[in-house]
């Protein structure tokens, strides 16, 4: 049990998947303008990055493991997860509307995010098995909601403020994102 | 900046090295910029593999524009992609295992680089396989100068190094800033660079709108 | 060939393996496409296929199925792909059934008159001069816009649109027709809508007001100033275009009618002068304390003095008593000294006495080692004593009985 708490917690905190891993900055440094959106980015990453992950690792380990075709993992995952991400849209914007018009939009966003195809690769290279797995991507996407909501505050607040003409959009961002590493490094002291 | 040349081969490199820079104008594509730069040496085995995978997809797509159905599309691009990366992270583990080893997950993360399905949206589905080709150089080009510039700054100044060669001991006048290597130093490296870049653009957009108005006036 | 045959093999495995999670892939969103297929009308299906599809938002609605839906209700023209350029918008012209748009068009500004406030930021703006408000309405002269479309982004409530110049020319003649709000498709209004000819005014609950100056760093027209913290309006110079209360982040800036603007404003102006009056009040009030501060002063020093002689007496009555005290404790110290000492030369005589027993009884004891070997508290043999042993043990213990 602790094992698995340590899981969440290394892969939300720890190795945070924005700030020290450096997968799916795009779509960090592009949809954190406004709380509310950033919000729903982030709800609509969990709920693709948890679900991929676990049928990532249940196809490894029963189709590409047991026929030593790991080596296919790049393609099937990215496959696989595209398709996913189309199903997964479909089924929202008939059965529950309400969750469409709050995340559907950035879910075809998501499937070229490399933080999907990122975590599903990272389970396969720690061996990690369906429930570490799942929980893996579970605190992945944690993290990444945890990182864009806390920009997308950052820069609300920074929109009336003064600063170098140069450095105003991405810049800014880059450095505010640089003092939230800086922040997360803190982390690494956590006994847990 | 906005130089134009007669020869659309060229035009197009040079409109991917400069005018639509993918790291420095357009910003797409900054996962591996700021995962890979840590050395000068990441830096160009990255920028080179994306360039080759670049090209190579670039021309089969826009050698395929025409038979690959509007609703697959997406899934095509994809499969295509994949497959040329899955070659090059052979290719890179048996010629180049220290670049592998240190490159890691990053290789197979090419496949869902915004720069290649980006440009293959854009671009390589829209033109032909000769004006793509082009097109995948320049901006594998522009993308692996990016790269080379951030690495380098942030070797030199973070770790006294440049390709693994120490440039600099550490001495009172100056000492190599750690944070550079690491996590946050990625992202003020990027940022001061970008400021740098609009910076210069604001300068050269300011003095093109006084020769032009000057142009006015005398005429 | 064995080689090759290896190869072979492998190969046929990956390609069987791909082949197949393509091929269920692709099983799997056919069907979930008619299962999970959402009834859309025909030339909203039919629109949406001629988009690119790559949902870049670039439109400004979410994703192309989101451009599409618009352009079916006929919110967005039907060139409002950028991605897609004159080519797509001459494929959905078709399925509209709208005339086809020819290439050759050119851009111009039409103000939606029903969202304009009359703020005049597109006037200014103008480089061309195109643009006029009259009777807080903006009218853009169709001869002379230039397309360029500063107006546009200028404008507040994004009232101003860029569209081909036939369309424009269409609207711009149906005006007078179109009074009717109805006429417009639904868009949420920002601001609320304003009764007939009533011009909006912002005004600040000071309230909430948290003194960001914010309001101040944005109004186009210099009319919000931040004064001790508080913003205020100047409602004479202000145009309604709500700039101020989009940026306000306490959304404490209202806008509303002039008139019920200028009731607010003039209750405050009362409030602030009344503040002479107050003023007044507090000045007498002022006096008044200071009076009572200066007699009471007197009074606490008649009693400071009077307190101070009854503590004279007191600590002179206290003086004799700690000195009589101090006189008897001195005596009761004397006598238990010559106690204490008494009692203690009696200790050492007996600590004496006992000294010289306890060295008998050790000469003894020793006495007893010497003979037996052994000290008197070591434990007997185990098992029956011997013969020896037994005479001894009984001698110890009848010593110890001793």
């Amino acid at each position: 049990m602790q094992g698995l708490i340590i899981i969440i917690i290394t892969a939300a905190l720890l190795d945070n998947v924005v700030l020290s891993q450096f997968l799916g900055i795009c779509s960090f440094l592009g949809v954190s303008t406004k709380t509310e959106v950033a919000l729903g980015m982030g709800g609509a990453v969990v709920f693709v990055i948890t679900i991929a992950s676990a049928v990532a690792s249940l196809l490894y380990d029963f189709v590409l493991a047991p026929l030593s075709l790991g080596y296919l993992d790049t393609i099937v995952f990215i496959l696989v997860i595209a398709a996913l991400v189309q199903v997964v849209e479909m089924f929202f914007k008939k059965s529950i509307p309400s969750l469409y018009n709050a995340l559907g939009i950035y879910l075809p966003l998501i499937t070229t995010n490399c933080a999907v195809l990122g975590v599903a690769l990272n389970n396969v290279t720690y061996g990690y098995n369906f429930i570490e797995s799942v929980l893996c991507g579970l605190g992945t996407a944690v993290g990444y909601l945890v990182a864009i909501v806390m920009l997308a505050a950052i820069r609300e607040r920074c929109e009336g403020c003064e600063y170098l003409e140069s450095f105003k959009g991405v810049p800014m961002v880059c450095i505010c994102a640089a003092l939230m590493s800086i922040a997360f490094f803190g982390f690494s002291g956590l006994n847990i | 900046m906005n130089k134009h040349f007669e020869n659309p081969f060229i035009d197009t490199i040079y409109n991917g090295i400069v005018r639509e820079n993918p790291t420095f104008v357009m910003v797409i594509g900054m996962c591996p910029v700021l995962a890979v730069t840590t050395t000068a040496s990441n830096a160009i085995g990255m920028g080179l593999s994306t360039t080759a995978v670049l090209i190579l997809s670039n021309m089969i797509i826009a050698a395929l524009r025409h038979i690959i159905p509007d609703g697959v599309r997406m899934p095509a691009y994809i499969v295509i992609v994949a497959t040329f990366v899955t070659v090059c992270d052979f290719l890179m583990e048996a010629y180049t295992p220290e670049l592998y080893q240190s490159l890691g997950v990053y290789i197979p993360l090419i496949v869902v680089n915004c720069i290649i399905l980006g440009r293959a949206e854009a671009y390589a589905n829209k033109n032909t396989v000769y004006l793509s080709c082009a097109d995948g150089i320049g901006m594998g080009i522009g993308f692996t100068i990016a790269l080379l510039i951030i690495s380098s700054v942030r070797e030199i100044l973070g770790a006294g190094e440049w390709f693994g060669n120490p440039i600099y001991t550490a001495s009172d006048f100056f000492a190599p800033i750690e944070i550079l290597i690491k996590s946050p130093g990625a992202f003020l490296v990027l940022a001061v660079l970008i400021a740098a870049k609009n910076k210069w653009k604001w300068v050269s957009d300011k003095k093109m709108e006084e020769d032009a108005k000057k142009a006015i006036r005398e005429s | 060939m064995i080689v090759m045959a290896f190869n072979f093999v492998a190969v046929l495995k990956a390609t069987l393996v791909v082949g197949i999670v393509g091929l269920l892939i692709g099983i799997v969103l056919g069907f979930a496409g008619s299962i999970f297929e959402v009834k859309k009308d025909e030339k909203e299906e039919k629109i949406r296929a001629c988009l690119p599809g790559n949902n870049c938002g670039g439109c400004g609605y979410p994703g192309c199925d989101g451009c599409a839906h618009a352009i079916f209700l006929g919110e967005a023209p039907v060139n409002q792909c950028p991605v897609g350029g004159p080519k797509v918008a001459a494929e959905i012209a078709k399925v509209m059934g709208v005339a086809d748009v020819p290439k050759t068009e050119a851009r111009k500004a039409y103000v939606r008159k029903s969202d304009c406030v009359g703020c005049t930021l597109c006037e200014k703006t103008c480089a061309f001069d195109s643009v006029h408000v009259v009777n807080k309405k903006a009218t853009v002269d169709l001869d002379t816009c230039k397309g360029c479309g500063a107006c546009a982004a200028k404008c507040p409530k994004k009232a101003i649109d860029l569209m081909d110049e036939s369309k424009a020319r269409e609207l711009f003649a149906a005006e007078p027709k179109a009074a009717a709000p109805a006429a417009e498709p639904a868009k949420a209004p920002e601001a609320k809508a304003a009764p007939a000819g009533e011009p909006q005014k912002a005004y600040v609950h000071k309230e909430n007001c948290v003194g960001c100056t914010l309001c101040q760093k944005n109004c186009p027209f210099d009319s919000v100033h931040v004064e001790n913290r508080k913003a205020t309006v100047n409602q004479e110079t202000c145009m309604g275009c709500g700039v101020c209360a989009s940026k306000c982040p306490k959304k404490t800036i209202e806008l509303m009618d002039a008139s019920k603007a200028k009731a607010l404003a003039d209750q405050e102006a009362a409030a602030a002068a009344a503040a002479p009056a107050v003023e007044a009040v507090k000045a007498e009030a002022g006096k008044a304390v200071e009076a009572a501060k200066a007699e009471a002063g007197k009074a606490v020093e008649a009693a400071k003095a009077e307190a101070g002689k009854a503590a004279e007496a007191v600590k002179a009555e206290a003086a004799k008593t700690v000195e009589a005290v101090k006189a008897e404790a001195a005596k009761t110290v004397e006598t238990v000294k010559s106690e204490a000492t008494e009692a203690v030369e009696a200790a050492k005589v007996q600590v004496a006495e006992t000294a010289a027993k306890a060295e008998e009884v050790v000469e003894e004891a020793v006495k007893e080692v010497k003979m037996h070997g052994r000290t008197a508290s070591a434990r007997p043999l185990q098992g029956a004593p011997g013969k020896k042993n037994k005479r001894e043990h009984a001698k110890s213990i009848n010593q110890k009985r001793v």
